[in-house]
């Protein structure tokens, strides 16, 4: 009796307080947001969406030669032109898609610490201003986005909702730290291409998962290069949060710094962090005078560490570096002066003001259908996947959209995606041992006001181990990423 | 490891959290002894307290919104406000309808409230996001070590609680009052001890108190972190526990202890590296040694109440 | 049972008695339901749900276990327990890194994970049985919450050599083994049911012989048990010992339903406090009530957070639907312990 009374208050207040919060469509991603520091979008004058005339300069869906092997039948996408000034979203005609939706679906982690639903959000804004503009001939594009809560039983259950159940015909733009790992077996055996924007390493292990993004991995290992190159000497210490598949995130910047003769020594610290100030100062202590201190989190952790370093006047000890998640103009602002210059950032992606024609069209769309979002790298990321899958989507054949198979074996032949978002033209991949398109990339340091800044230029990552070394052997023999 | 006068800033930052950690148990035993119930949403109340005032503060961790200036000086006393009020809330007209149960069952209302307020806060502030809370804090180097100005406040006020809340219950009144209601609710009452009011005052107590712990930690953290701060009350139990919610001294030392050899930890390597590793152990480690110590020849009551 | 005939029926016990309670009071009752459930999840689930729900009953499978160990922990013997999640966490390890090290029967392995449990249970126990009440669960929920870091520090194993069976490169990383007969997951799912159903069984006979009895004099008054010649501290060792294994049976199974990237949030402190508030609003006071707790936290969370409006928004404010659960329970079964006119 007591149990059935509790249960319906418990029902009566949830949906009286669901009431006075903000309603949320059971697609949307976006998290309820306070308004957000200012990271002012650049100078960069911004056209009107969407009511551009067609450039019409994309080329048509009819494939180009390949190059040295032989596309067959339903390979799918096979090269394509970079976006040009006016290009808009989609078809850009301003009508708004009606007919049945296409879904696609995603797997994302959403817990204290570690919340990546903006990549998301921005892409399903992007499929947003799709919709508005004719959609895939017009047919709206659907974006079902599943929160494995970091749990694997969760990411698990969630793939199979929505391949099973919700019956996608995609797995695009999922950002999560297990569902390579769970999922990647059960992709393979669905025969699911999922493009992602990867962390654990499963992500650049699979034939099936190929990332927009390069990893805390790789992007660790490029800002090794980067210290290194500015003269680290004596000890590497990398920091990182320690979670189950956290031994990978600094491994290859480790290699990559014992074979330039310096010691390493990876600090795993469990989220959310506690005490910066100790952990700061011992990997200071650690690294020695002269060494490099690289950070490997997303900016709420991160910036712990660093603002207990500025506390602790530690900044000028050490070279400083940070995969890309610190690539953020929000970064930049609470930082503030005392790091201007001294924080080498790995930036996998283009910067935030980069002035062509495909970076344009992501501030633009940030604007208008994900504004208070910040421009940040994760969200240039979904972007670049809401970019690709819709071009993708677009190419094929209108009568093959509601088939998994075929729209997948598309997915699976991507090539020489020119973005301008990323160093190289992208691409699928499925190659045996896994897929790492994304292996040249930038470093940028914050300028000391409130904005990251280009400090190198496109650079090749290392080959310190066989999956990139084979990845690069096969982008050259089948022409993977020629622009 | 380094040497020792590098231990310095480590001792520093243990100091700081143990106080934290001292001024909680503090918290933690005074309303246990007067109400029967283990504040067990200490710090869920004060994670709320601490959201509210980041909100209050515009809600930037980068650059306070400069219409918010008038606001901050209300921000800090808010959070105070706002755990103090909470937590009279929940004393005044929950805890009652708990009075008559065991000090299990009431501890484990507390737990229904701390679950309540993280789903709340969880809601409605998203955790993509960087939160902070600084206090206007100088630096200065002791010994070759960096020490801040919120880790000496910390210590401090740790210090000035316990003294303060010693001499309160000793010297006072409503102190004794306070006494006599932990030795025996029904027995003071019958003897003219106004028991609802002196429980309000110590529910009250309590939340102030759950305030200004929760004003120093998020600048201790370097963040306002949900699950963080809610769940620090665990690891602030050691002290409690070690003190066996009976002596505030005890708690003192064996909270400061506690804070210290968890930072201090920090730089091991070599063959001690695991002990750095486990570092954050050291609360549970202490608490079960002490209760192991102490049980050796009897059955533990806690702090002269019944239970069963 | 016994000689003494029934005494001259009052006017009051005349009145009818409701068909519902007679139903429920009739002795056949309770093992028809048991029939029932374990008919309805064997059969009718895997035939009538999709694969999304069917995981969603496995880990409801798994869950059920864990509370109704704290639930009999609590509501049978009176004591509180918050460190169950650390026995869960424990078994799962075990059978976990048995898995890659052997090729044992996984039905064995488990087995193994629970007395692993059981036994450090106990170890764990023997200090704490010197303690009572509120003391004893504060005193578990430290161990909890100290266990947490150190599965968070050795992580779990998932294929490689030594101790802790980590690997060194991500190539090595293989999938936890499922037992041969339960390779699929509806398989598993089915695996689980009938595994839950045993640990049930097994508790459900050690109430029904004498640690039950024990427990239950002990849970009254433990003077009076004491008083009476019952071995206090013996059964209380029995009980942490009976629970730590189911709820390390409970973790190995779990293991099977994340073959990859094994996490510990299942086992830290927030898991911790949600179980009990969980276990307290499913039931203490029959084993029944693990079931009942385990659907609210993984089913009737899933359907609310699928069905009901504002998607991600459930999934965030369950907790504060748990903690206001729990709330009203403790509220509502003070007031009627009141109106009883007993003590609570």
């Amino acid at each position: 009796m007591a149990r059935r009374f509790m249960a319906a208050a418990a029902v009566g207040a949830m949906l009286l307080v669901a009431c006075g919060s903000d309603k949320k469509s059971e697609t949307t991603s976006a998290p309820a947001t306070q308004a957000p520091a200012a990271t002012e979008a650049p100078a960069a004058t911004e056209a009107p969406a969407a009511t551009e005339a067609p450039a019409a300069t994309e080329a048509p869906a009819a494939t180009e030669a390949p190059g040295t092997t032989a596309a067959t039948a339903g390979d799918g996408l096979v090269g394509d032109t970079p976006a040009t000034a006016g290009e808009g979203c989609g078809l850009n005609n301003g009508q708004k898609a009606t007919g049945d939706p296409i879904k696609l679906g995603n797997v994302t982690t959403s817990v204290p610490g570690i919340d990546f639903t903006t990549g998301p959000a921005m892409m399903k804004a992007y499929f947003d201003c799709v919709n508005d503009n004719g959609g895939i001939n017009g047919r709206p594009v659907q974006m079902l986005m599943e929160n494995d809560n970091l749990k694997p039983e969760d990411a698990a259950a969630a793939a199979r909702k929505l391949i099973e159940t919700d019956k996608v015909v995609a797995m695009v733009g999922g950002f999560s730290i297990i569902d390579c790992p769970v999922n990647a077996d059960y992709y393979e055996q669905m025969g699911y291409y999922v493009i992602v924007a990867g962390v654990p390493a499963e992500c650049f292990s699979s034939p099936n998962i190929a990332a927009a993004n390069m990893g805390p991995g790789y992007s660790a290992l490029g800002a090794a290069q980067v210290v290194v190159d500015k003269g680290a000497k004596g000890t590497m210490i990398t920091m990182t949060n320690k979670t189950a598949t956290s031994d990978y995130n600094n491994s290859l910047a480790g290699l990559y710094a014992e074979s330039k003769g310096l010691k390493w020594e990876d600090i795993q610290i469990p989220p959310p962090i506690e005490d910066a100030n100790a952990a700061v100062l011992d990997a200071v202590n650690r690294a020695g005078e002269g060494g490099a201190v690289v950070l490997n989190y997303t900016p709420p952790e991160g910036l712990k560490i660093l603002k207990a370093a500025e506390e602790l006047g530690l900044i000028d000890k050490v070279i400083w570096g940070s995969s890309t998640p610190l690539n953020d103009n929000s970064v930049a602002a609470a930082l503030g002066s005392a790091w201007a210059n001294k924080l080498n950032v790995n930036a996998e992606l283009s910067l935030l003001d980069d002035p062509r024609p495909e970076m344009e069209l992501y501030r633009q769309v940030s604007k208008q259908y994900n504004p208070d979002a910040p421009l940040g790298s994760f969200q240039q990321m979904g972007f670049m996947i809401g970019r690709i899958i819709v071009k993708t989507l677009l190419d094929m054949d209108p009568a093959d959209l509601d088939d998994p198979v075929k729209v997948n074996a598309a997915i699976k032949g991507i090539k020489n995606f020119d973005t301008h978002i990323v160093c190289k033209p992208w691409y699928f991949g499925a190659l045996p041992d896994g897929n790492v398109p994304n292996n040249w990339d930038y470093n940028v340091v914050p300028d000391g006001t409130d904005t990251m800044v280009l400090d190198k230029d496109c650079f090749p990552i290392a080959e310190v181990e066989p999956i990139l070394t084979a990845a690069r052997a096969a982008e050259k023999a089948q022409g993977l990423n020629t622009p | 490891m380094p040497g020792l006068g590098e231990y310095w800033p480590y001792i520093i930052q243990g100091l700081a959290f143990g106080a934290m950690y001292a001024v909680t148990g503090t918290g933690l035993v005074v309303l246990y002894r007067t109400t029967g119930v283990v504040n067990l949403a200490f710090g869920a109340i004060g994670a709320m307290g601490a959201h509210v005032a980041w909100s209050l503060l515009g809600g930037s961790l980068s650059k306070p919104n400069p219409q918010a200036e008038g606001w901050r000086v209300l921000a800090y006393p808010m959070l105070v406000v706002v755990c103090a009020a909470l937590t009279l809330l929940y004393g005044m007209w929950i805890a009652p309808k708990l009075a008559r149960r065991d000090p299990l069952v009431k501890s484990l209302g507390m737990v229904g409230v701390a679950l309540f307020l993280l789903g709340i806060m969880k809601e409605r502030w998203d955790t993509s996001k960087p939160r902070g809370l600084v206090l206007p804090s100088k630096k200065f180097t002791i010994a070759g070590g960096v020490v801040t100005t919120t880790q000496l406040i910390a210590l401090g006020f740790a210090v000035l609680v316990v003294v303060v809340v010693s001499l309160f219950l000793k010297k006072t009144a409503t102190g004794t009052a306070m006494r006599a209601i932990a030795n025996d609710r029904d027995v003071s009452s019958l003897l003219g001890v106004p028991v609802r009011r002196v429980e309000a005052l110590a529910w009250l107590g309590s939340g102030v108190i759950c305030g200004c712990v929760f004003l120093l930690l998020p600048p201790l953290f370097k963040s306002i972190d949900q699950g963080t701060l809610t769940w620090f009350v665990v690891g602030a139990l050691g002290g409690a526990i070690v003190g066996q919610f009976r002596s505030l001294p005890v708690t003192f030392f064996a909270s400061l202890f506690i804070g210290v050899v968890e930072a201090s930890l920090t730089p091991f390597d070599g063959h001690l590296a695991f002990m750095a590793d486990f570092r954050k152990t050291t609360p549970f480690v202490v608490s079960v040694v002490a209760i192991l110590w102490i049980s050796r020849k009897r059955t533990v009551v806690l702090a002269g109440r019944e239970m069963r | 049972m016994t000689a003494v005939t029934a005494t001259p029926a009052t006017p009051a016990a005349t009145a009818k008695v409701p068909l519902v309670a007679k139903v429920f009071s009739n002795r056949w009752f309770e093992p028809t339901a048991v029939v029932v459930v374990l008919a309805v999840g064997l059969f009718a689930i895997p035939a009538f749900f999709d694969p999304f729900w069917i995981a969603n009953f496995t880990q409801m499978g798994v869950f059920s276990i864990v509370c109704a160990s704290a639930g009999l922990l609590y509501g049978r013997v009176g004591l509180v327990s918050l460190g169950q999640v650390a026995s869960y966490g424990i078994g799962c390890w075990v059978t976990m890194r048995l898995a890659f090290a052997t090729t044992w029967p996984f039905p064995v392995l488990l087995i193994i994970g629970g007395l692993v449990a059981a036994v450090i249970g106990v170890i764990i126990g023997l200090p704490a049985l010197r303690v009572s009440g509120l003391y004893l669960a504060l005193v578990t929920l430290m161990l909890a919450a100290g266990l947490e870091i150190v599965l968070g520090e050795i992580k779990f194993p998932n294929g490689g050599p030594g101790f802790k069976g980590v690997v060194e490169t991500i190539s090595d990383i293989r999938p936890t083994r499922r037992p041969s007969f339960a390779l699929t997951d509806e398989g598993y799912y089915r695996f689980i049911v009938v595994g839950a159903f045993l640990v049930f069984m097994l508790a459900s006979y050690v109430l029904s012989r004498k640690p039950g009895r024990a427990w239950a004099s002990i849970r009254q008054s433990e003077a009076a048990a004491l008083a009476a010649g019952i071995d206090v501290t013996r059964y209380k060792i029995w009980a942490f010992a009976l629970a730590a294994f189911m709820a390390g049976v409970a973790g190995g199974l779990y293991a099977g339903t994340v073959p990859k990237g094994m996490s510990i949030d299942a086992f830290n402190r927030q898991s911790a406090i949600f179980l009990i508030a969980v276990v307290i609003m499913g039931g203490i006071y029959s084993l029944w009530g693990g079931l009942l707790g385990a659907f609210f936290a993984t089913c009737l969370l899933k359907f609310l957070t699928q069905n009901v409006i504002g998607h991600q928004f459930w999934t965030r404010f369950s907790l504060s639907l748990f903690g206001f659960g729990l709330l009203t329970n403790l509220i509502q079964s003070t007031k009627a312990a009141e109106k009883k006119g007993i003590e609570a």
